[in-house]
């Protein structure tokens, strides 16, 4: 796996956080919501193929 | 290495959009501020033409159009000349075209107001007329102060968006 994913993931996460804080204190919050949740799809997104190799190499590991 | 010079040409590009965004949209609520005080003035400028100076709706608004500027000038202008040439049925027809081609940064809201106040332009009497822009200018008030109140903190919410916004595109297409 890319070293570079994890960083992009703490980029995102670091900034999402902002985005949030910064539309919360706009009195935003639906919005503030909205990036939160956009965020988290994306980070999953990016992961879900690392995640599905995860199990495939425990699966053959254990020779499930 | 051209992939690197590549990437950082589309970030720079991508910050400059963003945050370029970000300032626009904090100055547009100064300019709607703008707007709508060159607005009163206008409405209170007629009011004083119809307390005053009895002249026709035509040579009102032509006055108004000296003593205005910006968009709020190029609405009483045409409304002026499109009543010179009798364009439309009514009044409210003409200032409704006028209003639709209007380049203001008005919100929606502002538009219904001052759409509305467009249906008693040269109907009934004077005290008819008076209410209205009454009511129009007490509308302008209570949006300018509830404007003024939330800009400063708009403004360093829409600068954070922009720059956020920018870092978080970058981030995502590197």
């Amino acid at each position: 796996m890319d070293i570079g994913l994890l960083f992009q993931i703490a980029a995102v996460g670091i900034l999402v956080t902002v985005l949030n804080q910064v539309l919360k204190n706009g009195g935003r919050d639906e919005q503030a919501t909205m990036v939160t949740i956009a965020g988290i799809v994306l980070v999953l997104f990016w992961i879900v193929g690392h995640i599905a190799d995860l199990f495939t190499h425990l699966r053959e590991m254990f020779e499930l | 290495m051209g992939d690197v010079w590549t990437n950082i040409i589309g970030t720079v590009l991508i910050m400059a959009g963003s945050v370029g965004m970000g300032f626009y949209l904090s100055a547009k609520e100064g300019f709607r501020v703008r707007d709508l005080s060159e607005f009163k003035k206008a409405l209170l400028i007629l009011s004083s033409e119809i307390d005053f100076m009895r002249s026709t709706l035509t040579e009102a608004c032509q006055n108004i159009a000296k003593r205005t500027d910006g968009g709020v000038r190029d609405i009483f202008e045409n409304f002026s000349h499109k009543l010179a040439e009798g364009e439309g049925e009514t009044a409210y027809q003409l200032w409704l075209t006028v209003m639709a081609s209007a380049r203001v940064f008005l919100a929606a809201e502002d538009r219904i107001v001052l759409e509305d106040f467009g249906k008693t332009l040269g109907y009934l009497d004077k005290e008819m007329q008076k209410n209205a822009i009454e009511y129009a200018v007490s509308y302008i008030d209570e949006k300018t102060a509830s404007l003024q109140k939330a800009a400063e903190k708009n403004k360093r919410m829409y600068h954070s968006l922009g720059i956020a916004g920018g870092l978080l595109a970058t981030v995502v297409l590197w």
